[in-house]
C-alpha cells in the first residue's frame, strides 16, 4: 500500500515543451485550426469520440473551449485538456486530455486524438510521454490509466509503447458508435514515472 | 437508450427484500441506518462529512433532493435503490449504480448495508435481483463492480454471484480513513446466467 503525501504544488500547467511538440492550454483563437483538425479526421474520430462528426461548426468549437478553458481555472477539475501544437506553434495536430481525475489518489485517466494527416510520426506517443512525465512530477501523480477499445489498434498503441502495463480487459465496455459494435476495453496504467521512456521536456505553470 | 419512463422500477421482491426508488417518508430511518453506519462507510466513501464523521440532518435532505432530480432524468448517470427488511419493512442500505452508460448500456455498482445487517447475504441477494433487473429490463451487456483488495467483505459479493474477474487496477481506490491509495478488484457479469438462481418479481411504473 501506498502512503500518500498531498501535492501541495497545485497551479496550473501552461505549457509543456518537447524536442519536436509543445503542448498548450486551450485558446479560443484556434478554434478555426482545431475545427480544420477535427473535420480531417472524422472518419478515424468518430467511431470513438462521437462529438467529432461532419455537421461541427465553429461556434460548436468555442463553446467547448470555453469549457477547457474553464476546467483550468477550476480547483479540482474532473477534465484537463492541451492542445498539441509543432514545436514551432504552426501546426496543429491534436488534443490530449485527462478524464476523470481523482485528486485524492491523484489519478488521471487520459484520453487523446489526431489530426489523421499527422498520424504515424510518433507525435501523439511524445505528448502523451511529456504529459505523463509532467504530472508524474508536478501533480504527484500515483496513476496514470489509458482506456482505449481492443479495436482501436493506432490509440492502443501508445501506452504499449511507453510501457504502461495492461491490467485488465472489460469485456462489452466499448462501443463503435459507427458500427454499433461492442468491444473491450483494455486497461493500461503507470504508477511510477520512471517506467516511462526518457524525453526531454520542459514546462511552464 | 434512454431510462425508459415505463419501466422505472416501483417494487423488486425478492425472498428477504424489497427494493425500491426512495421516498420522502424514508428519512427518518435512513438518517438512523446511515448515522449508525458511519464509521464503516467513512473508510470508503467520499461523501460522508470527514470533520464531523457523520452527515448532518441537512446534509442527508440533500442527498433526497439530489435522488428526486436523477430518478426522473433521461439518461441518469446514476441511480439509487434503497433495500428493505421484506419481513419488517426496515430500510438496510443502498445500492447505488454510480455509473451507467445507456449507450452499451452498462451499470457500475457500488453499495452499502447498515452494520447490522452484514453477513446475512443481504447484499448478495440485492446485487444478484438488481443485476437481473439490468439484464432483463434495461438491455444490459454488461454489470461491474469494483472493490479495494483491502474490502474483502465487499469483494465477497461478485465471488459469491459468479462475477468474472477481469483485473487489478493499481492505486485504483481511496482508504479514506487510512488515506492510502489501494488497488481494486474490477469484476463485471454479462448475462444473467451465471448469477446463482434467486426468486425475484418486480413491478414497473406505468
Amino acid at each position: 500500500m501506498l502512503k500518500l503525501e498531498f501535492a501541495n504544488n497545485k497551479q496550473p500547467i501552461v505549457s509543456i515543451t518537447t524536442p519536436r511538440i509543445k503542448l498548450a492550454t486551450p485558446n479560443i483563437a484556434s478554434a478555426a485550426k482545431v475545427l480544420d483538425a477535427v473535420l480531417a479526421s472524422v472518419d478515424d474520430i468518430y467511431p470513438w469520440l462521437p462529438w467529432a462528426t461532419k455537421n461541427l461548426t465553429i461556434e460548436d468549437m468555442q463553446n467547448y473551449i470555453k469549457f477547457f478553458e474553464k476546467c483550468h481555472n477550476s480547483e479540482k477539475p474532473s477534465n484537463l485538456f492541451f492542445d498539441v501544437w509543432s514545436v514551432e506553434g504552426e501546426k496543429y495536430l491534436g488534443n490530449v486530455y485527462f478524464g476523470e481525475i481523482d485528486w485524492r489518489i491523484p489519478s488521471f485517466n487520459i484520453g487523446y486524438w489526431l489530426d489523421s494527416r499527422r498520424c504515424g510520426h510518433g507525435y501523439m506517443t511524445e505528448a502523451v510521454n511529456a504529459l505523463a512525465h509532467v504530472v508524474c512530477k508536478h501533480f504527484k501523480a500515483h496513476r496514470l490509466a489509458i482506456l482505449t477499445s481492443e479495436d482501436n489498434l493506432s490509440a492502443k498503441s501508445i501506452p504499449e509503447r511507453l510501457n504502461f502495463q495492461l491490467e485488465a480487459s472489460f469485456m462489452n465496455h466499448h462501443l463503435n458508435y459507427r458500427t454499433k459494435q461492442l468491444s473491450s476495453t483494455l486497461v493500461y496504467s503507470c504508477i511510477d514515472a520512471e517506467s516511462l521512456p526518457q524525453v526531454d521536456y520542459t514546462y511552464e505553470v | 437508450m434512454t431510462y425508459p419512463k415505463s419501466k422505472i422500477l416501483k417494487k423488486l421482491t425478492t425472498p428477504h427484500l424489497v427494493i425500491r426508488h426512495h421516498q420522502a417518508s424514508d428519512f427518518e430511518q435512513y438518517v438512523e441506518a446511515e448515522n449508525y453506519s458511519s464509521k464503516d462507510l467513512i473508510q470508503w466513501f467520499g461523501w460522508v462529512n470527514k470533520e464531523r464523521g457523520y452527515n448532518s440532518r441537512e446534509e442527508i435532505q440533500e442527498y433526497f433532493s439530489y435522488l428526486d432530480s436523477i430518478n426522473t432524468a433521461d439518461k441518469p448517470r446514476q441511480l439509487h435503490f434503497f433495500i428493505f427488511n421484506k419481513e419488517s419493512n426496515s430500510y438496510m442500505g443502498t445500492l447505488i449504480f454510480f455509473r451507467i452508460d445507456w449507450d452499451i448500456p452498462y451499470f457500475y455498482f457500488s453499495y452499502w448495508l447498515d452494520s447490522r445487517h452484514h453477513s446475512n447475504g443481504y447484499m448478495s441477494e440485492a446485487v444478484n435481483a438488481v443485476s437481473r433487473l439490468c439484464f432483463s429490463v434495461y438491455g444490459a451487456k454488461r454489470v461491474q463492480i469494483s472493490a479495494s483488495i483491502t474490502n474483502p467483505k465487499s469483494l465477497s459479493i461478485p465471488k459469491r454471484l459468479n462475477f468474472a474477474l477481469e483485473g487489478e487496477l493499481k492505486n485504483y481506490a481511496m482508504n479514506l480513513q487510512e488515506n492510502v491509495a489501494t488497488n481494486s478488484l474490477m469484476y463485471a457479469c454479462y448475462s444473467e446466467g451465471v448469477l446463482p438462481s434467486l426468486e425475484c418479481d418486480w413491478e414497473l411504473c406505468k
